[in-house]
């Protein structure tokens, strides 16, 4: 089963003259445990496209189907429904909720999913302790540097129980080496964690790290092959200490 | 699971303590003028309602003690007559300045009869049985003007000597001082008529005798003490409740607007977590009520420190100035803490608002 498919997705904004159309017809599909890489010059549609994977947006036409649930004429309230239960999001400035520690974070998208109360608790000390933060559950973001910022944004994204992860500009306010951690870090949670992540970025190293690579614009979505936009030896990077499928 | 609102503002607590603050000096003046409204309604009837007279009559018309009321004795000699009476005491009275010293103070002086009612309810120090030449006075007065026992005033140009001083004479617009019936007749200027009769009827026969007076004494109006007393409180509530309603409705204004200003404020600079927390599908319920609730915590704390502070600020403004009368109710501090939530609720409206405005998409920009 697909866990993301787009079927001739348009998306409009303006009229006449001001008329702009990121996505044109695009057709496209991610299945579980791949990592696939969007890139694309800036203001080519990466974004968007990401926000109508990740039902926040709808699509001017065509068809969006996320884990097998077609999503097209939903409500908001429909939509939050399944951002919560069937997306995680990482964003690119991280996007921690600043008066809450890691812990709390992490515990806030469980509980959003449902996972409330102990449960949760446990959940969220389990999922920083897997990302190595086990020590760093009751710092505040401000407190965190940016790569465990990144982590913890991360594994607010692994917190429900959806296995798509849409990853937008996951490194672009990392260093190099926090970069490449995440990205590993990703990379691992598609092998370990049987999650699928789609990330949007400008970030060539990203490339490394992904099964496909697309590369958008004027529109289009049109596959290229690793070396076409850039080429760097593949590594999948060390396995994620103790993920496992939950 | 754990409060984001109140995480929120354990995480900004200046803002948090100018919010509080707030909401605690809207809930200390309304609190406060709550007090004083009871305290008044309280104090400007006690005299009536305290002194042991079964029923109050007076000029025919005439329905509170705060109205003039000019009745002749011989009238009283008529209703100590009626059935059912036991005795008649009366009480002739105006308005005076004392002076002391270089000073003059308002009280209101009644002359009583040396061996009925209606004298002074309470002594404090000296005696309640003033002689010609001599006066007793309110402890309010007393604390005012700084007079005690064996000072001598003045009032209408005689001078009177202080023999008591009393309590429960405190009617909050005036003090009330007792001199003999002679020497208010002196004081007044006329002879032959009183102000009220104060009667004490046979045991369960007031109405009766209130009835009973009404239909066959011509000139007069009879009540039953509880009545009378609660026609004088409407005096104050016909001319203070207007103002006092004007001054609570600027109260609870400014409170509202106070606290939704800084949830307002807070909400805006919280814009992009609140697009976050859309971002990740969190339902518009739980949004309005972490605003809602962030704003109830303010005013709950606010209402919580004004409480506390109505308390403190009562105490010092007695002990200031004598003559301020408040009461604290329970009923009162729940009437501000139904102000507070209603606050609490119209500051949240505008940022509940805004928060489920908020652009979830606006979070992917960097």
């Amino acid at each position: 089963m697909s866990l993301l498919k787009l079927s001739h997705v348009s998306k409009t904004y303006g009229q006449g003259a001001s008329e702009v159309r990121p996505l044109d017809d695009v057709t496209f599909e991610m299945v579980a445990r791949e990592v696939v890489a969007v890139t694309g010059p800036s203001g080519s549609g990466k974004t968007t496209l990401l926000t109508i994977a990740g039902a926040l947006q709808a699509p001017t036409a065509g068809v969006v189907e996320i884990s097998g649930e077609e999503v097209q004429g939903y409500s908001q309230i429909e939509l939050a429904h399944v951002r919560r239960h069937k997306v995680g999001f990482i964003f690119q400035s991280f996007n921690l909720l600043e008066a809450l520690s890691a812990q709390e974070n992490v515990e806030f998208a469980l509980a959003l999913s449902g996972h409330k109360g102990s449960h949760g608790r446990e959940r969220a000390r389990q999922l920083l302790s897997k990302l190595e933060l086990g020590t760093r559950a009751q710092a505040m973001p401000r407190q965190m540097s940016g790569g465990e910022r990144q982590r913890v944004a991360i594994a607010r994204a692994l917190a429900n129980d959806g296995d798509l992860i849409l990853a937008d500009e996951p490194t672009a306010s990392l260093d190099h080496k926090r970069a490449i951690d995440t990205l590993q870090l990703l990379r691992g949670i598609t092998r370990d964690l049987g999650r699928s992540v789609l990330i949007v970025t400008h970030d060539m190293r990203a490339h490394d790290y992904a099964d496909r690579i697309f590369w958008l614009e004027d529109g289009q979505l049109d596959a290229v092959e690793h070396g076409e936009v850039h080429t760097r030896p593949h590594d999948v990077g060390p396995p994620v200490a103790g993920i496992a499928t939950n | 699971m754990f409060s984001i609102a109140w995480k929120n503002m354990r995480a900004e607590k200046a803002r948090f303590a100018f919010s509080v603050a707030g909401v605690a000096v809207a809930a200390l003046l309304l609190a406060f003028m709550l007090a004083l409204y009871s305290g008044w309604s309280e104090r400007i009837a006690a005299y009536v309602n305290d002194v042991p007279a079964d029923v109050w009559v007076s000029q025919s018309g005439n329905q509170s003690f705060f109205a003039a009321s000019l009745v002749p004795d011989k009238t009283f000699d008529d209703v100590a007559g009626r059935p059912g009476v036991l005795t008649v005491s009366t009480l002739l009275g105006r308005s005076l300045k004392i002076k002391h010293g270089d000073s003059t103070y308002d009280s209101y002086v009644l002359g009583f009869d040396a061996d009925g009612i209606g004298g002074p309810l309470h002594i404090k120090s000296g005696r309640g049985t003033p002689a010609d030449g001599e006066i007793v006075i309110d402890d309010v007065l007393a604390r005012t003007a700084d007079v005690g026992v064996g000072d001598e005033i003045t009032a209408n140009d005689q001078t009177l000597r202080v023999v008591g001083v009393s309590t429960g004479g405190n009617i909050v617009i005036n003090q009330l001082s007792f001199v003999s019936k002679d020497e208010a007749h002196r004081l007044v200027g006329i002879s032959g008529i009183a102000n009220f009769g104060l009667l004490k009827t046979e045991p369960g026969q007031a109405k009766a005798v209130v009835a009973d007076i009404n239909a066959n004494v011509p000139g007069v109006s009879a009540f039953e003490r509880k009545e009378f007393a609660s026609n004088s409180r409407q005096v104050l509530k016909r001319s203070m409740l207007p103002i006092l309603s004007v001054v609570i409705v600027m109260v609870f204004v400014v409170g509202a607007v106070v606290v939704g200003l800084t949830i307002y404020t807070a909400t805006m600079e919280k814009e992009r977590e609140f697009g976050v927390m859309k971002a990740l599908g969190t339902p518009h319920k739980f949004l309005m009520l972490a605003v809602g609730e962030q704003s109830m915590l303010c005013g709950l704390i606010g209402f919580a420190v004004g409480e506390i502070a109505v308390v403190g600020a009562s105490r010092f403004a007695e002990r200031m100035v004598p003559q301020f009368v408040t009461l604290l109710r329970w009923q009162d501090a729940l009437i501000v803490l139904a102000a507070v939530v209603a606050m609490s609720l119209l500051a949240a409206y505008l940022p509940i608002r805004k928060v489920l405005s908020v652009d979830p998409l606006r979070v992917f920009k960097a």
